[in-house]
């Protein structure tokens, strides 16, 4: 008789991994570890550069020193954040969907079942950050005082201990079951308190995890306390590894799998759907107001449809909303006052926000059944659920003017952020429009044939191109701040780029009407020219 | 003792109750039927009785044994009605895991009576992943009875099979309860309200009804 219950489960993993290994595609592996090493030097060339080479001023030395613990140790209440949060909702662990179902569910310790999945993610959350963080320190040893070796050596230690906090932080909340909103309000607690302490307000913990990132630059042994804490609350969060939520594991389990398969399909919208399951951002079952018309609106049915789905984005998504208009006010400031490489930073935050606005046609877009059913142009029906999120735009821009009115330093730079807060918000929707619009990439064979060097060049410029034009909404503020500093009229210069952006949006709302024409005709020419060809050859010969 | 005994379970997502406070006893060796339309709560208080789904209040006992326990999950099985399996694990490497983690150390004949039973037999070497929903429901099915329990709860049990399976399954369910376990099956299938001596109807997560069989209208309960 074989052996029975705990005694049986290493026999059969060792059973399980032996035909993962049988069924192992080598070259596909290879190929994988390829592509990865590949995109990961492409990274680190980029990253290089973008830090540069210079040795830095001894005052901004000064400064990194004052501030440079601070600032990591705000990266790491940012990994104390996600690991609560993820925590509250069942992580860190993904397991497979049959794990839970036979064999957590078994009449077998949970916790001795669990335990060499938690760690394996502590081995490769470590490994990971350890890697990233010697990466990084090596590269800032090319600018700061110190050998490059002590660089790598004290960036690797914070890496890992950030990355370990997150893990630890995930366990502790997931074994104490603790409440989503609990995590997110502790989160937001964490994450002001480490700014806070950027700011110089108060001392925060995060921050000795922070400072052991500049050991290189000088050494604070009341940091080691850091990596003790981590370790008991790791030890503490993997002793409640039993009371791990089925319920949570198992929803958990289905949607990360499904959103890991979607991240290397480069699908954006899949993405962010199974992000908002796992999160469990579900539509509002009533509206925020306007519950029932008694009249339907037969003139404009879809301008209604838009606003009825945009009536129940949740409380969640509402609040994101909200706050990322915020932080795109608090950047436009900047961008004038001459930090130009702030423009991408409001872009992304009105990208954004813009795919959380634009619902209503992601969901036309979803249902392609139902789309194509309507008795209407497909071109017709997308561009009639746009009015409403632009609308919706427009009115988030309120927050990020007056946000922005009240940061800005003259009245000039007050007009042009208030006249730029709603175009930067319209940018960031058209970036995500284009987005949803283009959905995932072909996988047919034609674009399976390319190079993976071709292939991953033509896949990073498609998913750039909807944030460039996200980006595009904060332009004007660029030029306005040239005309500036070239004494120059920055009115002008700023309502002449303004128009250029405006007229961008509309284009984009253009192609979303004739997109699927355009496209009809393209394929036309080239089937006719292919033709053409052909019919030369065949005359030649 | 009870083989399941259910307290005040109730399960809420916001302002939508989905189970009411349920307060039942299933004596051991007692099968009970569990209907209801769509949306009645049938699953959700199976899933909490499994242990599969966070009750927000009440109290589960399993066989004396607090709910989601080592005890209770070595008393009970729980057939669901979306089966799921290892990508990488034949349904004969199935079975050898479920009777093995559950304590059934000499599994081999019944699982190839099981699976004779179910139609499965020549399909033991391949993937249940690559089958069909009939099939996959055979492989569960299979995988439920492998393994030794006093009580079973089987959700939606006859979606996807063919008669064969149907009939397999009737005798497999006739089989356990003549064993002495407990059998609460939720299923849509009114004929088989007949063959069980008691009924449990859930309606928009509230009971309405536990009572006997006999001379039950049941249509007008669903």
């Amino acid at each position: 008789m074989s052996s029975t219950g705990l005694a049986a489960l290493p026999e059969l993993r060792a059973q399980r991994r032996k035909n993962r290994i049988a069924r192992l595609d080598w070259f596909e592996a290879a190929y994988r570890a390829y592509l990865t090493a590949f995109v990961g030097g492409l990274v680190i060339i980029w990253i290089a550069g973008a830090i540069g080479g210079t040795q830095v001023t001894p005052s901004e030395l000064v400064s990194v020193r004052a501030h440079g613990g601070a600032l990591l140790g705000v990266l790491a209440a940012v990994a104390l954040a996600v690991g609560l949060r993820s925590g509250s909702r069942g992580g860190p662990l993904a397991l497979e969907p049959a794990e839970v179902r036979h064999i957590l569910l078994a009449p077998i310790p949970r916790r001795r079942v669990l335990l060499s999945s938690a760690i394996k993610v502590i081995r490769h959350t470590a490994f990971g950050g350890a890697a990233a963080g010697a990466a990084f320190g090596i590269m800032a040893a090319r600018r700061l005082p110190g050998s490059r070796w002590s660089w790598a050596a004290s960036g690797a230690a914070f890496g890992a201990i950030a990355g370990l906090t997150m893990v630890a932080f995930a366990f502790l909340a997931s074994g104490l079951r603790l409440r989503r909103s609990v995590a997110t309000a502790a989160s937001g607690v964490v994450l002001a308190g480490a700014i806070a302490d950027f700011l110089g307000k108060l001392t925060w913990p995060t921050t000795a995890i922070g400072s052991l990132g500049l050991w290189a630059l000088r050494i604070h042994p009341i940091d080691l306390l850091s990596p003790v804490v981590v370790a008991a609350v790791m030890v503490g969060g993997l002793s409640l590894l039993e009371r791990l939520s089925l319920e949570n594991a198992e929803k958990r389990t289905a949607l990360v799998g499904q959103m890991r398969f979607a991240v290397t399909m480069q699908d954006l919208r899949t993405v962010t759907v199974l992000r908002r399951q796992l999160t469990a951002e579900a539509p509002r079952r009533r509206p925020w107001f306007g519950r029932r018309k008694r009249k339907p609106n037969r003139r404009f049915p879809l301008w209604s449809r838009s606003w009825q789905g945009l009536l129940r984005t949740p409380t969640g998504r509402v609040v994101r909303m909200v706050g990322l208009s915020a932080i795109v006010g608090v950047i436009l400031p900047g961008i004038i006052k001459g930090n130009g490489a702030l423009v991408f930073l409001s872009g992304v935050g009105s990208y954004l926000v813009g795919l959380d606005i634009i619902e209503p046609l992601a969901q036309a877009v979803d249902n392609t059944d139902r789309t194509d059913l309507a008795p209407i142009e497909r071109g017709l029906f997308f561009l009639r659920h746009l009015p409403a999120s632009a609308v919706a735009a427009v009115l988030l821009s309120g927050i990020s003017a007056a946000v922005a009115v009240g940061l800005a330093a003259t009245t000039l730079d007050r007009q042009m952020v208030a006249i730029g807060a709603p175009l930067v918000l319209l940018a960031g929707l058209a970036g995500a429009i284009i987005s949803v619009m283009m959905g995932a990439p072909d996988q047919s064979s034609g674009a399976q044939l390319l190079p993976p060097e071709v292939a991953g060049m033509k896949i990073a410029g498609r998913a750039a191109w909807p944030f460039l034009v996200a980006t595009a909404g904060g332009l004007p503020l660029i030029f306005a701040q040239r005309a500036i500093a070239r004494g120059a009229d920055a009115l002008a210069s700023f309502s002449r780029t303004a128009m250029w952006v405006a007229f961008l949006v509309a284009f984009v709302a253009v192609w979303v009407r004739h997109r699927d024409a355009a496209r009809a005709w393209w394929a036309k020419t080239m089937k006719d020219s292919q033709e053409q060809a052909a019919a030369r050859k065949k005359a030649r010969t | 003792m009870s083989a399941l005994a259910v307290k005040g379970l109730t399960r809420t997502y916001g302002d939508l109750v989905a189970l009411e406070p349920l307060t039942l006893t299933i004596a051991e060796g007692e099968a009970v039927v569990l209907i209801g339309h769509n949306g009645s709560g049938k699953t959700t208080m199976m899933r909490m009785v499994a242990g599969l789904l966070d009750s927000t209040g009440g109290d589960v006992t399993v066989g004396g044994a607090a709910g989601g326990s080592l005890a209770a999950r070595a008393k009970l099985a729980y057939l669901s009605d979306q089966p799921t399996f290892y990508d990488d694990l034949s349904v004969w490497e199935h079975l050898e895991m479920v009777a093995r983690l559950h304590g059934n150390g000499d599994w081999e004949q019944q699982g190839a009576d099981l699976l004779g039973a179910l139609g499965l037999y020549e399909r033991a070497d391949d993937l249940p992943v690559q089958f069909s929903r009939g099939l996959k429901q055979k492989a569960a099915i299979a995988m439920a009875f492998v393994r030794p329990f006093d009580l079973l709860l089987v959700d939606e049990p006859f979606v996807g099979l063919d008669a064969t399976g149907k009939t397999a399954l009737l005798a497999l369910l006739d089989g356990a309860h003549d064993r002495g376990a407990a059998l609460v099956v939720a299923t849509h299938e009114l004929a088989f309200v007949q063959r069980v001596s008691r009924c449990i109807a859930l309606r928009d997560g509230a009971l309405v009804y536990d009572g006997t069989t006999k001379d039950l209208d049941v249509l007008a309960l669903v």
